[in-house]
C-alpha cells in the first residue's frame, strides 16, 4: 500500500504520491512573472521563500479557469525544488494499492501521467509523474 | 558517501589554495631579499609536505609528484642553508619555484574545475632534480636517499591490510597521514606508498612496517590503527625481535622532526578562526534578511488599526534597533579583505619586470578594505588584465621614460576603498596616459563609431577601449593586445553589478575605477508601479525621474521614442510593452520617467508611478523559472515587501539589452 493524494484538474482525476506532497495552501496571492510561459502562474511567498506555481490546466494545455475559493495550490518537493501546482479541487489522501497500477491502454496519450490506479470502486485516478512536470519542453516554446 | 567526498574535497581545494597563496607571498617577499631565511625555508617545506600529503590522499598524483620534488629541494637547503648556493643558483632556485608554483596553481585549477590532471610532471620534475643534483654536485638520484631506513625506530609495528582490499599502498600513506596527524614521529616501510603503486605488492607480502623509538608511541598509534579500516591485523615487535634494516638513519629521521613542529602553529590558528561553508552563511543571510521583512510587518500592523501604545512602540524601536544589528553582523560574515586578490598581483608585476624590463613598482593601498566574498571572487579576472594592460600598455619602455624626461620609478598604484554603499578600486599608471587620437582612428579602422568621429567627448573615446574587439597595441603581446581584453573586464564587473571608468592624462598616466556594491544581498531599491505589479530599481542606477508631456517625445525613422531632457536625448523603455504586462498607462502624461543608467547605457524608463524608496532583500527566482530566460528581460530576482507581497527587481542593463535586442528582432523581421 502506498499512500496517494487525489486532486481534479478540468474533471480529471489524478493522484500524487504524498512522498512529493509538502502541503496545500488555498487563497495565495500570486505574483505574475512577465515573459514566463503561460502555464506558470507566478510566484508565491510561502512564509519567506519564493515558489513558483504552475497551473495544471495549463500545463495540460486546457483552457484557463479563473481561481476560485476552491482552488488548491499544492506543493510539491520534486528532487529538492519547491513548486505549487494550481488545481481545481483536491479531494482527498487515500492508501492505495499500488500494485494495482496499469498501464494506459493509450500510449503517449498523456505526457504527465501514463498509470492508472483504481482509487474506488468506480473510479480511476491518472497517477501525475511529478519528475516529468519540472521538464522544460524547449521545443514547445 | 559522495557527500563525504564533497567535504573533503572542499577542505582539500581550502586547505591547497591558502598553502599556496601563502608560498606565493613568501617568495615574493623572498625573491626581493635575494635568499630564503630559515623559516621560510621551513614553511615552504611545511607547506609542500601538506600539499603532498592531502593531494596523495584525494589522488591527485601531478600536484603531489610537484610537491614532493618541492619538498626534496627544500629539505637539502635546510640541511645546507642557503649560503651553500651561489649567486647563480639562487636566481635559479627562484625562477625553479615560481615555475612550480604556476604549475601548482594550474593543476589546482584544474582539481578545482573538475578537469583531469596532467599525466605528465616529468619536465618539471626532472628540473627540480637535476637542480638538487647540481647543488650536491653529484649524480645521486635522490629518491634512493628517501627510500633509506632508520634502525633507530626499533619498536616495530607490523600491520597487516585486509586480503584483495585493494591500493594498500595508498591505505598505508592515509594510515601515515592519519598518525602524522596525532603528532607522532615515526618511520615506515616502504618508504614510497605515496608515490609507487608497486609498492602495494611489498605491503601484501611483508606486511607495512612502521618504526617507533619507544614503546609508548607504537602503543598510542596502535590505538589510532585499531580504529582504521581494512586492517587485517597489526603486531608490536619488541626491539630484541625487530628486524635489522639497512643504511644511514639520518635523512628519515630529519623528515620526521619537521611533522610534530608542523602541528603547533596550526593549532594556534585555529583557535579563533573556523571555516564555515558559504551555503550556510548564505542560509543564515536569508533567515536574517526574513527577520528584518517580518519585523517591519509586525511593527506595522498596530498602525494599521489604529492602535497606539507606547510600550510596544519602545519594543519596536528596541527590536529594530537588535536586528539592523543581527543584519550588520550577518553581512560582516560574508565580508573578506581584498588583500588577497591585491598580493596575487604582486606576482604578475614581478613577472613582466622580468620579461619586460620596465622595472615598474607595485603600491597598494588599502588592501584591508573588505568586500563580499563572491565581489572579491568576480574581481580577481578583471583587475589582473588591468594590471596587466597599465604594465604593458600604460608604463613607456626605460627608453621611451628618459626621452620624455620622466624620472621617478614607473609604478602602479592599487587602491581599494569604500565609499557608502560602494567599494571603489583604482588601479593608477604614471606611464604615458591613453592617446585619444589613436583610439579613435582605431575605433574607426574597426568600424566602432556611431556617430562623427568629431562629436566624441575624451570620455567616450576611452569607453570605446572596452567595446568587444578593441585593442591599442599594434602587436600581439605575450600578456595582453589579443583583442580580448577590456570589454571581458567590463562584462566580469558588469555581471556583479559595477561599473568600469577609464580617465586618462596623454604623457602623465591613467586610471581604471572599478565601482562595485559592497554586496549582492541587500540592495536600496525605489519601488515602482505599472498597472498593478510592483517592481523594484536599484537605486543605485537611478539618476532622476521626472514628468514628461506628450509633446516632449520625439520619434526616431523606426518610430522608437526619445526624449530630450537636460540637453540630452535618451530612448524612451516602456516597461508595459518590454514585457507584455497586461496593465498599465499609455499616456506620457499620465506616468513617470525614470532616468536610469547601468555602465555607458542611459534611458529613460517609463512607469506608472513611483512608490517609495526602501531596502529590500535580493532573493534569487526559484531556479526552475531559469528555464525560461526571463533573466534576458531585465527580470534578475526577487523580493518581498512589507506587507508579504513579492516585487521583480529589474536589471537596467538587463532591460536595456532586452529593449535593443528586441528591436533589432523587429528590425529583421521588416525587412
Amino acid at each position: 500500500m502506498k499512500s496517494y493524494l487525489t486532486f481534479t484538474t478540468d474533471n480529471l482525476t489524478f493522484a500524487v504520491a504524498t512522498d512529493y506532497v509538502v502541503e496545500i495552501i488555498t487563497n495565495y496571492q500570486i505574483r505574475t512573472v512577465p515573459k514566463s510561459p503561460n502555464f506558470i502562474s507566478g510566484i508565491i511567498n510561502l512564509r519567506g521563500q519564493i515558489i513558483p506555481v504552475m497551473d495544471m490546466r495549463l500545463r495540460l494545455g486546457k483552457d484557463f479557469l479563473p481561481y476560485t475559493e476552491a482552488t488548491c495550490i499544492v506543493i510539491l518537493d520534486i528532487d529538492n525544488e519547491l513548486i505549487g501546482l494550481a488545481v481545481d479541487t483536491v479531494l482527498q489522501v487515500q492508501d492505495l494499492d499500488d500494485t494495482a497500477v496499469s498501464p494506459l491502454p493509450t500510449p503517449k496519450s498523456e505526457e504527465l501521467a501514463n498509470q492508472l490506479l483504481t482509487i474506488a470502486t468506480d473510479k480511476v485516478a491518472l497517477i501525475l509523474d511529478a519528475a516529468s512536470l519540472l521538464e522544460v519542453d524547449t521545443q514547445g516554446e | 558517501m559522495d557527500n563525504v567526498n564533497d567535504t573533503l574535497l572542499e577542505a582539500y581545494l581550502f586547505e591547497t589554495d591558502s598553502l599556496l597563496a601563502e608560498l606565493d607571498d613568501l617568495l615574493i617577499s623572498a625573491e626581493q631579499e635575494g635568499t630564503f631565511s630559515v623559516d621560510e625555508t621551513n614553511q615552504i617545506f611545511r607547506n609542500m609536505h601538506t600539499i603532498k600529503g592531502s593531494s596523495a590522499m584525494l589522488e591527485y598524483h601531478s600536484l603531489m609528484e610537484i610537491a614532493h620534488h618541492i619538498e626534496d629541494l627544500f629539505f637539502y637547503i635546510r640541511e645546507n642553508g642557503m649560503d651553500s648556493l651561489s649567486g647563480k643558483q639562487r636566481n635559479q632556485l627562484f625562477e625553479l619555484m615560481f615555475d612550480s608554483m604556476d604549475t601548482l596553481r594550474l593543476e589546482y585549477e584544474k582539481v578545482k574545475a573538475d578537469l583531469p590532471l596532467s599525466q605528465d610532471t616529468d619536465g618539471l620534475t626532472l628540473k627540480i632534480n637535476t637542480f638538487i643534483k647540481k647543488l650536491k654536485g653529484e649524480a645521486l638520484p635522490t629518491k634512493t636517499e628517501v627510500d633509506t631506513i632508520d634502525d633507530k625506530h626499533s619498536y616495530q609495528v607490523l600491520i597487516n591490510f585486509d586480503t584483495d582490499c585493494g591500493m594498500e599502498n595508498l591505505r598505508a600513506f592515509m594510515l601515515v597521514s592519519a598518525l602524522e596527524g596525532e603528532g607522532l614521529a615515526f618511520t615506515y616501510s616502504p618508504k614510497d606508498v605515496e608515490t609507487n603503486a608497486a609498492s602495494s605488492e611489498t605491503i601484501i607480502d611483508q606486511g607495512f612496517k612502521l618504526f617507533f623509538d619507544s614503546e609508548s608511541l607504537a602503543k598510542e598509534a596502535i590505538e589510532t590503527i585499531k580504529n582504521s579500516g581494512s586492517i587485517r591485523s597489526y603486531e608490536l615487535i619488541q626491539p630484541k625481535l625487530a628486524a635489522i634494516t639497512e643504511d644511514e638513519p639520518s635523512v628519515t629521521a630529519e623528515v620526521n622532526e619537521a611533522k610534530p613542529e608542523k602541528a603547533i602553529p596550526k593549532a594556534n590558528i585555529k583557535q579563533d578562526l573556523i571555516n564555515v561553508s558559504l551555503n550556510k552563511l548564505d542560509k543564515l543571510i536569508a533567515v536574517v534578511g526574513e527577520i528584518v521583512i517580518t519585523e517591519s510587518m509586525v511593527v506595522a500592523i498596530p498602525e494599521r488599526l489604529g492602535l497606539k501604545d507606547d510600550s510596544f512602540l519602545k519594543s519596536a524601536r528596541q527590536l529594530r534597533k537588535l536586528t539592523d544589528e543581527l543584519q550588520d553582523i550577518a553581512m560582516s560574515l560574508r565580508m573578506v579583505p581584498v588583500s588577497g586578490v591585491f598580493q596575487r598581483m604582486n606576482r604578475i608585476v614581478r613577472d613582466m619586470n622580468k620579461s619586460l624590463g620596465k622595472n615598474v613598482k607595485l603600491t597598494l593601498i588599502g588592501s584591508d578594505t573588505e568586500v563580499d566574498k563572491t565581489i572579491v571572487d568576480g574581481i580577481s579576472d578583471p583587475l589582473m588584465h588591468i594590471v596587466r594592460n597599465a604594465i604593458d600598455h600604460g608604463i613607456e619602455s626605460p627608453e621611451a621614460r628618459l626621452q620624455a624626461g620622466k624620472e621617478e620609478q614607473p609604478e602602479v598604484t592599487l587602491s581599494a576603498s569604500h565609499t557608502g554603499s560602494e567599494v571603489i578600486i583604482t588601479v593608477t599608471d604614471n606611464g604615458q596616459g591613453m592617446d585619444t587620437e589613436a583610439i579613435l582612428k582605431k575605433a574607426e579602422k574597426n568600424g566602432l563609431l556611431t556617430k562623427p568621429a568629431d562629436a566624441y567627448s575624451k570620455k567616450e573615446i576611452l569607453s570605446l577601449l572596452m567595446l568587444p574587439g578593441f585593442s591599442t597595441n599594434h602587436e600581439v603581446t605575450e600578456y595582453s593586445g589579443r583583442g580580448v581584453g577590456l570589454d571581458v573586464v567590463k562584462k566580469n564587473v558588469e555581471s556583479i553589478g559595477g561599473t568600469v571608468i577609464i580617465t586618462s592624462e596623454q604623457g602623465q598616466g591613467s586610471t581604471t575605477t572599478l565601482k562595485i556594491p559592497l554586496t549582492l544581498a541587500i540592495v536600496d531599491g525605489m519601488d515602482v508601479s505599472v498597472g498593478k505589479e510592483i517592481f523594484t530599481l536599484p537605486i543605485a542606477n537611478i539618476k532622476q525621474s521626472f514628468k514628461a508631456t506628450n509633446t516632449d517625445v520625439i520619434r526616431d525613422a523606426k518610430g522608437q521614442e526619445i526624449i530630450k531632457y537636460l540637453n540630452d536625448f535618451f530612448p524612451v523603455v516602456r516597461l508595459r510593452d518590454l514585457l507584455q504586462l497586461e496593465n498599465g498607462v499609455t499616456d506620457m502624461e499620465d506616468g513617470i520617467l525614470i532616468w536610469v543608467e547601468s555602465g555607458e547605457h542611459s534611458y529613460c524608463l517609463f512607469v506608472d508611478n513611483l512608490i517609495g524608496e526602501q531596502q529590500v532583500v535580493v532573493k534569487p527566482l526559484p531556479t526552475y523559472l531559469n528555464n525560461f530566460r526571463i533573466k534576458d528581460y531585465g527580470i534578475s530576482g526577487c523580493t518581498i515587501l512589507g506587507d508579504g507581497s513579492i516585487s521583480i527587481i529589474l536589471d537596467v542593463g538587463g532591460i536595456y539589452s532586452a529593449f535593443t535586442g528586441d528591436q533589432n528582432t523587429r528590425n529583421i523581421s521588416e525587412v
